[in-house]
């Protein structure tokens, strides 16, 4: 027993002094200079910065790589300041950029870093799985010394100043030929030229970026970042209140409600350059560049009538969809046009619900009208409408993924049904809508080979856009893309989207796009009934100073790597659980009860006494067996 | 000798099925050509003919079965449509981490429901079996990421106790022993919610085994002859083993496959959110890679139970 004793003092000691924790205390210390970032999604292709397309890397590129122009806070334009191009020129057609690059520019291993890197790059990108399609444009990229470098476009393109094209170090990224780019494993080191490189990266784990001492810019506090992997959006949220994470890189707009009224964590809300959008199947029945029709079990008469869409536009109260399922997180402008509120300050956005013809407010009494004057003839006492022997109804595909758009789709049913109008929900997975809008043709004409014969009435879902300019949300729309979901061709569209990308003088380009947006409007292959918001969390009290970008309404981190380079260091962090020594105290309490009750239970065995088991009963009625 | 080679051939047959099963079950899935057009809106259309051409999806089915098997056989699995990386390589990183959570939980559930199933089964009817029984039911039937939840808020976050989650304290820098100190750490939680989770059943199994034991003949003459009730208890133990056995031979087959919802609550990289991520990313190579590992333990550890029971029970080889 004395035995027993000295050796749980000696157990309790050693917790005390913590010699088998390693860095576990003392972690607690190290934790203040630590930016941590938890995630949920996938570093995909091991961070691979010409096939990755997951928000965690790109956050990973922000802190690693340079643009040529980097983003700047303000408004998203580009940064001479902070990127490796302290200026640049640009020929009176827009067509030929020059570029001048820092001196003394180094590479995180302490290469330099030249015009070479630079040209090497931009050459890189047609084989990127994620960039290609900003460099379409180019016809040459030239280093004219070292520091300079020149772009020479076919045409003059809007976007390219804002073009994502990371520099990668030549010297590490030539080893592999261009076309197996996108297989190359960069890490680790990664090497960069950015504030950061990535130490180690384990997509299951922590993954490690420390400083790049030969870094060119603005010395920041934070001396390592560190990605912790979650798989669940509820531990991520507990963490952060917990204070054992300072940020979360994307959220949900539930967390609204959770997070009000706590002072140390904040849920960043901001205008994400997409749109929510119901999408009608709207492949011509002749066909297109794309699709030879719609299948024969489309609702092509009810999907596919004016009067039906806009009337659903009217029915749809887009301003209870923002209060109610995004907990008003969407922005003040309800959704309607196909340009993000995020482009307001470049003066791309146009509030269309104060326009008199296609301002579609929530006006149930217009969206009667409107489906009396489109021919449909709808039961005063409700019902669903008719035209021609026709019902107004179709099914509207749902994602099983979204609980967002799940919400939206109840209500939008509610107001359709309300003004005639019957959806059927059907709840899918992402596969299975895929399936039904990219459907190959059942049509054996020649000039309909390869092309799709959708199979779907309407669906609900969304777009990503850039972050510079709107044209990736027309290019979805387009009759020649490939990627279009809901099928609509309207050539005029595609016309002035094409143009207006040409277009150097922004008063015209911005008036090209909204002829364009106003086409779709009328039309309405979509309803978009919300403005995708952009969602982060922070705590607000282990680091402080947070710069929103762009502007006011932005996000905190993941668009320069100036954002983190500008915060201060708050109260010190813990990892906020007991450590060693209460932990051997609990498993020495545990493991004494255990025993001693086994112990207890051993010497009460050892006094019972002998019971012979009883005897089996006869059943009633039957004799006992002898 | 001839009833064991038909239990290995029949095991090689099921592992055959199972080979072919995976491939085709994951292609009536969801297609992933179609997937490619929006899963990732920025790819160029010369980037998905590149990907698609690189995945080998352009090929008929019989083609791609046929490269499907070849690498099988030859112990390739495949290279992960997400990471790039070899799924060979994915699988190895996530074994050992779940082979500690489910192996750990799983020995410890034996141990555990194997001795209360004994304490029950000699206490018939008393309040302390009583107890055993329905406490053991209550936890089995209650699911796991419940279990976790509560856990993790008594311990972790009101005691402060154990870490919420992670296989290891973030970007600590630790040595060896220092490492595997804080991952006992963080596995304690995950651990224990597998453990109550799954123990009922040993303890079932065992007191009606071993209850049904108890009322046999040669216990009533153990007891007359005047063995202490420990010793008889003994004796009657190993004759009601053998369902206990076969439960736990089961049981480690599925060690292999991990514990998704576990894995996921407390974000522990094993084989269940290795598989869970798979679905969600619809990485199709490394979703076959895994099913077919996991099947293969299964049937693995189903042989191994036959096997033992033709041992333990000579009726079994009649």
């Amino acid at each position: 027993m004395l035995r027993l004793t000295a050796c749980l003092l000696f157990l309790l000691c050693a917790g005390a002094s913590s010699p088998l924790t390693g860095a576990s205390a003392d972690s607690t210390s190290d934790l203040s200079t630590d930016f941590r970032l938890s995630y949920n999604d996938t570093i995909d292709y091991q961070s691979n910065v010409f096939a990755s397309f997951n928000s965690t890397p790109y956050f990973i590129f922000t802190e690693v790589y340079d643009l040529l122009l980097n983003y700047r806070i303000s408004d998203g334009g580009p940064d001479t300041k902070n990127s490796p191009a302290y200026k640049y020129t640009q020929s009176k057609d827009g067509k030929t950029i020059t570029y001048y690059l820092r001196k003394g520019l180094r590479w995180s291993d302490g290469q330099p870093l030249t015009s070479a890197d630079v040209v090497f790059s931009f050459d890189m990108a047609p084989y990127s799985n994620v960039n290609g399609d900003y460099t379409t444009n180019i016809a040459s990229v030239n280093a004219l010394s070292p520091t300079i470098v020149q772009l020479k476009l076919k045409k003059y393109d809007a976007r390219i100043l804002s073009a994502f094209v990371p520099i990668v170090p030549k010297h590490i990224w030539d080893k592999v030929p261009p076309d197996k780019i996108t297989k190359f494993n960069p890490c680790c080191p990664m090497v960069g030229s950015g504030p950061f490189y990535v130490k180690s990266l384990n997509p299951d784990g922590t993954s490690v970026l420390m400083p790049n001492k030969y870094f060119y810019g603005h010395k920041g506090h934070v001396k390592r970042i560190l990605l912790i992997k979650y798989q669940d959006e509820e531990s991520q949220l507990r963490d952060i209140k917990l204070g054992q994470i300072d940020a979360i890189n994307s959220g949900v707009s539930s967390w609204a409600t959770v997070l009000a009224g706590n002072p140390n964590v904040k849920l960043w809300a901001s205008p994400s350059p997409g749109f929510n959008e119901l999408a009608f199947n709207s492949c011509p029945p002749q066909g297109s560049p794309i699709c030879s029709g719609p299948a024969p079990s489309v609702h092509t008469k009810v999907v596919q009538d004016p009067a039906i869409r806009h009337a659903l536009q009217y029915a749809i109260n887009r301003t209870e969809i923002d209060t109610v399922v995004w907990h008003d997180l969407s922005g003040p402008e309800p959704g309607d046009g196909i340009i993000s509120p995020i482009y307001k300050t470049k003066g791309y956005f146009k509030d269309w619900s104060k326009d008199p013809e296609l301002g579609y407010n929530y006006n149930p009494e217009k969206a009667t009208q409107v489906l009396a004057e489109g021919g449909w003839d709808c039961p005063a006492n409700g019902g669903t409408c008719t035209k021609d022997g026709t019902k107004a109804e179709f099914t509207l595909d749902v994602l099983s993924s979204s609980s967002e758009d799940q919400q939206t789709a109840l209500r939008i049913k509610a107001w359709a049904a309300a003004v005639g109008i019957k959806i059927d929900l059907s709840v899918k997975t992402e596969d299975a809508v895929n399936a039904e809008i990219y459907a190959t043709t059942n049509s054996k004409k020649p000039e309909d080979k390869g092309k799709y014969q959708p199979s779907y009435d309407a669906f609900m879902w969304g777009w990503g856009g850039d972050i510079a300019t709107p044209d990736y949300n027309f290019d979805v729309m387009k009759c020649d893309n490939w990627s279009a979901d809901a099928q609509w061709c309207n050539q005029r569209f595609t016309d002035l989207a094409t143009r207006a990308l040409a277009e150097p003088n922004l008063k015209k380009r911005v008036a090209m796009l909204h002829e364009a947006e106003r086409l779709e409007l009328e039309a309405s292959p979509y309803i978009v009934y919300s403005f995708t918001p952009s969602l982060s969390v922070t705590r607000m009290d282990t680091w402080t100073g947070w710069r929103p970008q762009p502007g006011a309404d932005g996000q905190p981190f993941g668009w320069s790597w100036l954002q983190l380079q500008l915060l201060q260091p708050g109260r010190k962090a813990s990892s906020n659980y007991a450590g060693t020594f209460w932990v051997i105290v609990f498993m020495i309490g545990v493991t004494a009860l255990v025993v001693g009750a086994a112990i207890i239970r051993h010497r009460r065995e050892e006094r019972q006494p002998f019971e012979l088991p009883e005897p089996p009963q006869p059943s009633t009625g039957e004799p006992a067996l002898p | 000798m001839r009833v064991v080679l038909s239990k290995v051939l029949f095991a090689i047959g099921t592992l055959l099925f199972v080979l072919v099963f995976n491939f085709f079950l994951f292609r009536i899935a969801g297609d992933p050509i179609k997937d490619l057009i929006r899963g990732n809106p920025r790819l160029s259309e010369a980037g998905r003919e590149r990907l698609i051409k690189e995945r080998g999806l352009r090929e008929g089915y019989l083609t791609q079965f046929r490269i499907y098997v070849s690498q099988t056989l030859h112990g390739n699995l495949g290279v992960s449509f997400q990471t790039n990386q070899p799924v060979s390589t994915m699988i190895r990183k996530a074994m050992p981490n779940t082979l500690i959570l489910v192996g750990t939980s799983t020995i410890l559930a034996v141990i555990i429901g194997t001795w209360l199933g004994i304490y029950a089964a000699a206490n018939r009817g008393s309040p302390g079996d009583t107890g055993v029984v329905q406490s053991s039911l209550f936890f089995y039937a209650m699911p796991d990421f419940w279990a976790g939840m509560l856990l993790i808020w008594f311990f972790a976050v009101l005691l402060g106790l154990f870490p919420t989650g992670q296989k290891s304290e973030p970007g600590a820098d630790f040595s060896t022993l220092g490492y595997t100190w804080n991952v006992t750490q963080h596995a304690v939680l995950p651990i224990l919610t597998l453990t109550i989770g799954i123990v009922g059943q040993w303890v079932v199994i065992m007191r009606s085994a071993l209850s049904d034991t108890l009322r046999e003949d040669f216990v009533t003459t153990s007891r007359a002859v005047g063995l202490p009730h420990h010793r008889v208890l003994q004796h009657a133990t190993r004759n009601a083993i053998l369902p206990v056995v076969a439960l736990t031979a089961i049981n480690l087959g599925f060690i292999v496959s991990g514990a998704t919802v576990v894995e996921t609550l407390f974000s522990w990289p094993g084989m269940g959110l290795l598989t869970y991520n798979a679905i969600l990313n619809k990485d199709y190579p490394l979703l076959q890679g895994v099913f077919l590992v996991a099947s293969a333990a299964v049937i693995l550890a189903n042989l191994a139970a036959d096997l033992a029971y033709t041992y333990l029970d000579p009726r079994v080889r009649r």
